[in-house]
């Protein structure tokens, strides 16, 4: 199993829906505790919710606390999901003017019980089409409005986006009928094959959204040495912070390097410890700024 | 460049917003009721949007023209800012916007009616003294021009507001719908400027120095009052030379006589958006020089402030009158 951190979690609403891109990503299907399919392969985790927004909002959840479940799935080491992981809702929908098969990027999900909306932000360039996606709790059949019907992505987006940032949710659905698809003739063969048909499109916005994860975890990563500097001593959360702040600052100033200067050898408390490294990141700073620094 | 516009409701029909969705056939457009809804909420990546920012057209509401802060000003008592776009086209490290907004999204206002109304009535609430009216605190005045049209529908405004000034602060070389027109002798063109050094590293999408140089003398040549902005100053190796060849390159451009205003501030941020921005962009050497965190700001340590700031403003005062200086301490 593998062993790099969560980037990528994925939400279907069937398991037919799940299968095609399982497949492509290399995701194993793993039995977890809380009996609920799971998939999960290098950095990509997989579950299947059930149809509706609750349920697709439960699996968001389930997804997002599935410590347990990773440490069940993988028998080591606890390797949660990451606060800024990826999150992708892909199903099936119905739209009046857009062809069978074809594949969508929603640009707003509105909840059409609630009244509430959402805007995935797309800084890049979307694969494909992108639409507004409306869920809904019956099969539509009227397709009145120039959207595109289903069920989960509402109850997905109210989850993923209190976990994540708005720029790593988003919701791909795939067109199954429409005025001239009726939804009696959509069977699971039925699905598989539209997902199937997609899988390339769908595999590169896995990748694209595993990509900006990584970029973002990049900009949160502790700074170097950090895991050892705090347990050198006992810091106070606040310390942690000023901490923090210092090593990032320190490592702004020399990259590559931790920020771990010789002087903290002498320093017997964390107060002093910090003193001493600010003083140390002040005269960094200004021998840095050749010529301004105190003469 | 916009792919995706993100539209008020209210607003789609209103001759400004018709304008720019006509200039943008082929991009997605996308209804919404607030821009708030998109703009504003915590959880949002100014520095992951800032690789492909969406423009939002939308509705100010509220006083859309605001008392400029204590000591910001080129002269006049009354002093007020409005924003008729919030964000940048350009990726300036030091700006403030960056900690300020949690969305790079460029939102333009189109209900310009709006803003002239409260320009009118507070230019008419002294009108025997001068207004300064400053329109590029939240955003470039001019480097979104071709989507804006900014020049074309507010100029007409301040041209029958006699007591009414008006500055339009960029690092922009969009010129045409200045050069294309009279000058007006109450509206400034403010340029910014760093050392190219600091330029280089810092000032991200923002046309080369040389050539802003050229456009501001351009812009003189023809009658244009133009003003000098060395705001925020910034400390970095070798600070003295490359300041000193800066208002060099500068002034050897301009007629002094001419010059309107030359305004200058150290690098100092409001502490939260301060953190915010060595947040995102925590591998920058600028948030890692020597700063002094008090209650409210951040700025640099007392002495180097005091220093750089009393190096740059001597080295202007060789070049031009004292009058003409205003540094900015805000």
């Amino acid at each position: 199993m593998p062993a790099s951190p969560i980037r990528l979690n994925i939400v279907t609403a069937l398991e037919c829906e799940a299968r095609p891109v399982a497949a492509r990503l290399g995701l194993e299907k793993v039995t977890s505790r809380a009996h609920r399919p799971l998939y999960l392969g290098d950095g990509v985790a997989l579950t299947v919710s059930g149809i509706g927004r609750r349920a697709a909002e439960v699996a968001v959840k389930f997804l997002h606390l599935s410590e347990e479940v990773q440490v069940v799935a993988r028998g080591r080491d606890r390797l949660a999901a990451q606060p800024d992981a990826a999150w992708l809702n892909i199903g099936i929908g119905g739209a009046r003017d857009l062809d069978v098969g074809q594949g969508v990027l929603a640009h707003r999900v509105e909840d059409a019980g609630w009244s509430r909306a959402w805007y995935p932000r797309f800084v890049f360039e979307p694969p494909c089409p992108t639409a507004t996606v409306r869920t809904i709790d019956y099969v539509e059949r009227a397709y009145f409005d120039p959207v595109v019907y289903e069920m989960e992505a509402a109850g997905f987006a109210t989850a993923a986006t209190k976990i994540s940032t708005a720029e790593l949710v988003h919701v791909y659905k795939i067109i199954s009928d429409g005025p001239t698809a009726p939804t009696h003739e959509i069977s699971k063969a039925r699905v598989e094959e539209l997902v199937s048909a997609r899988i390339e499109e769908i595999a590169g916005l896995a990748g694209i959204l595993q990509e900006l994860a990584v970029e973002l975890a990049s900009m949160k990563a502790d700074p170097e040495g950090w895991e050892e500097m705090r347990r050198r001593w006992h810091f106070t959360q606040t310390q942690l912070h000023q901490l923090r702040r210092l090593m990032v600052r320190g490592q702004a100033l020399r990259p590559g390097e931790p920020f771990d200067p010789p002087e903290l050898k002498r320093a017997r408390t964390p107060r002093q410890a910090l003193a001493v490294m600010d003083k140390k990141l002040r005269e960094l700073a200004e021998a840095r700024e050749e010529g301004s620094g105190r003469r | 460049m916009i792919d995706l516009i993100y539209v008020e409701r209210a607003v789609a029909e209103r001759p400004g917003a018709r304008r720019i969705l006509e200039r943008f056939p082929r991009a997605t457009r996308v209804e919404c009721d607030r821009y708030g809804e998109i703009f504003n909420g915590n959880r949002q990546n100014f520095r992951l949007q800032k690789r492909r920012p969406a423009l939002i057209l939308a509705e100010k509401t509220g006083e859309p023209v605001l008392p400029a802060p204590e000591g910001y000003g080129v002269g006049a008592e009354r002093n007020f800012y409005f924003s008729p776009m919030l964000n940048c086209l350009y990726d300036c490290r030091y700006c403030f916007l960056q900690g300020m907004f949690r969305s790079a999204n460029y939102v333009v206002f189109v209900n310009d009616e709006h803003f002239h109304a409260a320009i009118e009535r507070t230019a008419a609430e002294a009108a025997d003294e001068p207004v300064f009216f400053f329109s590029g605190y939240d955003c470039d005045s001019l480097a979104l021009e071709p989507v804006t049209g900014f020049v074309e529908t507010w100029l007409p405004l301040f041209e029958r507001l006699p007591n009414a000034w008006l500055e339009l602060r960029t690092k922009s070389v969009q010129l045409r719908p200045l050069i294309d027109r009279e000058p007006l002798a109450n509206v400034v063109v403010a340029y910014s400027f760093t050392p190219e050094a600091v330029s280089r590293q810092t000032e991200h999408g923002v046309p080369p120095l040389a050539r802003r140089v050229e456009a501001m003398a351009r812009l003189q040549r023809q009658g244009w009052p133009v003003g000098l902005r060395f705001d925020p100053l910034i400390l970095h190796e070798g600070f003295e030379a490359n300041y000193r060849e800066l208002f060099d390159r500068v002034f050897e451009a301009l007629d002094v006589e001419r010059l309107h205003s030359v305004s200058l501030g150290p690098f100092r941020l409001p502490r939260p958006v301060f953190r915010r921005m060595a947040r995102l962009y925590p591998e920058e050497p600028l948030f890692a020089a020597p700063l002094t965190e008090t209650e409210a700001l951040v700025s640099y340590d007392a002495d180097l402030e005091r220093r750089l700031l009393r190096f740059c403003e001597d080295e202007l005062l060789k070049r031009v009158p004292r009058e003409l200086v205003f540094p900015c301490r805000t």
